[in-house]
């Protein structure tokens, strides 16, 4: 399911669960929920989803309906990691397409390229955050270069490196300096409409722990310690 | 000796701080400004040139006369007459593309002042060259245009607070003047300007240009400036088109760069101006000069400016065509030059990373968060802006042209893809 386009993949879905194979297993009902979770998460229709996807229509096959299950989880999972607001459906369909093209840049056999990634994504690279957590704190371009720098190996690896090579680091700290700003300077509704609330409050946990980001926001001649309205406590802590 | 009457249209900031600065220094050109007649700012005969290296300070600059003029009867008396006589006289016009239009008229009565047989040079100082200067030459062929290369970073000086004009400017600066020299008097037959023998003794520059002949920052050819001119787009103008996307994609909007940022991008940025060089040479002719280069690297490291500035109404979510079109002109053609001379187009496929990787950056637009570069406070557009799926196809096309018959097809592949994507995450469709 990750290695090609298609169109009409509404069409192949049927097809899917018609298969001989998979029509009395699960598997199919599987492969449908998760491509539904992901249209509500993206607000893509089917077709737009799968091209993104890199979906090449339905695969009968069994080994390939797990390894199809196993990229819409993890590709899933990572969406979720991102601010779950109605605004932010950019920001969840950045992750998709980014999981699209860490996954085809995986290297090696396609059967262990999401195992792979996974486990890319759990690492922190050069001291610094994994990819897992740059998603939550909604860095999701860097997240996704973080995860392509911890691939042990592969084109997306090497075309990092080669890259990371060239390029000027003009950067210090985790959060781009533009959403810090938009944190630290915003209104409650420019926050919801661009950082969403959740990543806005773990922006803040963030913030108050890192001495990086908080010399990005001094350089900046933000008050990371000015706390407005998101950057109260969750309730629960309060009480 | 009698001082050259110059006439300057377009006391902007590159006119004011580069040209008439220039033509002041020499000492040798009695100079007349001319500014938009519907400008709301009336011409000031004084204005101020800052430099951004406080130890050169700043220069009260006087011309003879300015103004706003729309009429030949607006003009001062004296100006009338000298150009009527049959002294030489030198026209310069810095006026940026949204002004060159309106000023055709103007111009051109000017020249139609001008006796048939006497000496009038028209030095067009454009960063693009504008189809109304082509007219202006066929409707006065008894005036020489020509097209000059002009580098200078000047921008308004927003901290003065001396009366009038005030331009703040880098000490870098180069005025390439092409077919500077008149035919040889011995020469027989018809002689166009430029086909003559190259700098040769026996040429003299056009009389109108003679007062600029002892200037360091001017460069007077006898042939054409096509070399020059692919040096400033490709390394002046490209590189600060580069420097201002890579900024913008790290969030920092405020130019200089400095401290280890400065040093960073410096290392950065020179491969790719080195294979610009190289390229130059073996195309053009034109020696690697890796001085020319430092220096103007040095210029964007030390004027302020910001990427707000450089990318405006170019980098623009609902239409990128204009930034894609600089960006061919200003490192694709020179790709395409780099790969047809064997010069190593590693650098140049880095550029094009570069660009793909700001335009995954969403809210890097400047129609989704602008940065007022004077206080630096960011902002973003009240509502998201509006794409459709046929301009991003033009993009994407226009972006694919300019990879091609260069690029490994690896790369335009992997370019291709990502630019696809990162336009996508915001379209329905």
């Amino acid at each position: 399911m990750t290695d090609g386009r298609t169109s009409g993949v509404a069409e192949s879905l049927r097809a899917l669960r018609t298969s001989e194979a998979v029509a009395t297993s699960p598997a199919s009902d599987v492969l449908v929920l998760l491509l539904g979770g992901l249209r509500q998460l993206t607000d893509w229709d089917t077709d737009v989803l799968c091209r993104y996807l890199g979906c090449s229509g339905p695969q009968s096959e069994p080994n390939r309906v797990a390894h199809c299950t196993a990229y819409l989880e993890w590709v899933t999972d990572a969406c979720r990691k991102v601010d779950p607001s109605r605004e932010l459906v950019r920001a969840r369909r950045e992750v998709l397409v980014g999981a699209f093209e860490l996954c085809a840049g995986a290297g090696g056999p396609a059967s262990g390229r999401v195992a792979r990634c996974r486990e890319a994504m759990l690492q922190p690279v050069k001291g610094s955050f994994s990819a897992n957590d740059l998603l939550e704190l909604g860095e999701v371009a860097e997240a996704w270069r973080q995860a392509a720098r911890a691939l042990p190996s592969g084109p997306a690896r090497e075309a990092r490196d080669s890259f990371d090579t060239c390029t000027p680091n003009l950067r210090r700290g985790h959060l781009h300096p533009r959403r810090l700003q938009l944190l630290l300077t915003g209104d409650a509704q420019e926050i919801q409409n661009y950082i969403g609330a959740t990543v806005a409050l773990r922006m803040h946990t963030h913030l108050s722990a890192c001495n990086l980001c908080k010399a990005v926001a001094a350089e900046l001649d933000l008050r990371w310690d000015h706390a407005p309205l998101l950057a109260s406590p969750p309730l629960r802590q309060v009480a | 000796v009698e001082p050259t009457v110059a006439v300057h249209f377009g006391p902007g900031r590159l006119g004011l701080g580069l040209v008439v600065d220039v033509l002041l220094s020499t000492e040798r050109y009695e100079v007349y400004l001319i500014g938009r007649p519907n400008s709301s700012l009336s011409e000031r005969r004084s204005y101020y040139v800052r430099f951004t290296d406080p130890r050169l300070g700043m220069r009260q600059r006087t011309v003879a006369w300015a103004g706003n003029t729309a009429k030949m009867a607006d003009l001062p008396e004296r100006l009338v007459a000298q150009l009527r006589d049959a002294n030489s006289v030198l026209v310069t016009t810095a006026l940026g593309e949204d002004n060159v239009a309106e000023a055709y008229e103007r111009i051109h009565c000017v020249l139609q002042l001008r006796p048939a047989m006497s000496s009038t040079v028209v030095l067009v100082c454009e960063n693009e060259r504008h189809k109304m200067y082509d007219e202006l030459a066929g409707a006065n062929p008894h005036a020489v245009v020509l097209h000059c290369v002009v580098d200078r970073i000047c921008a308004w000086d927003e901290e003065s607070l001396l009366p009038g004009k005030s331009v703040l400017a880098h000490d870098v600066s180069q005025w390439v003047v092409p077919h500077a020299y008149a035919p040889a008097p011995d020469l027989s037959g018809p002689v166009t300007p430029g086909t003559g023998p190259t700098a040769d003794v026996h040429r003299m520059p056009w009389p109108a240009l003679v007062g600029l002949t002892e200037e360091p920052n001017v460069l007077l050819l006898a042939n054409d400036a096509t070399s020059y001119a692919h040096r400033k787009l490709w390394v002046v103008n490209g590189i600060h088109l580069i420097l201002a996307t890579i900024a913008r994609r790290n969030g920092v909007d405020v130019l200089p760069l400095i401290g280890w940022r400065q040093q960073e991008f410096k290392e950065s940025i020179r491969p790719l101006m080195l294979a610009m060089l190289e390229t130059i040479d073996r195309a053009f002719g034109l020696a690697v000069d890796e001085h020319f280069a430092d220096e103007r690297v040095r210029a964007f490291c030390e004027a302020p400016d910001s990427a707000t500035r450089v990318l405006r109404k170019r980098y623009i979510r609902s239409d990128l065509r204009p930034y894609i079109e600089r960006l061919a002109t200003r490192v694709g053609t020179a790709a395409k030059l780099a790969h047809d001379h064997d010069v190593d187009i590693a650098p140049f496929v880095w550029v094009f990373r570069e660009v793909v990787e700001a335009m995954a950056e969403s809210d890097s637009y400047l129609d989704v968060t602008v940065v007022d570069p004077a206080t630096g406070k960011l902002y973003r557009t009240g509502s998201l802006p509006e794409v459709d799926a046929r301009v991003d196809a033009e993009v994407e096309a226009a972006f694919a042209r300019s990879l091609e018959g260069w690029a490994p097809e690896e790369a335009v592949d992997v370019l291709m893809r990502r630019l696809h994507n990162a336009l996508a995450t915001w379209r329905s469709d």
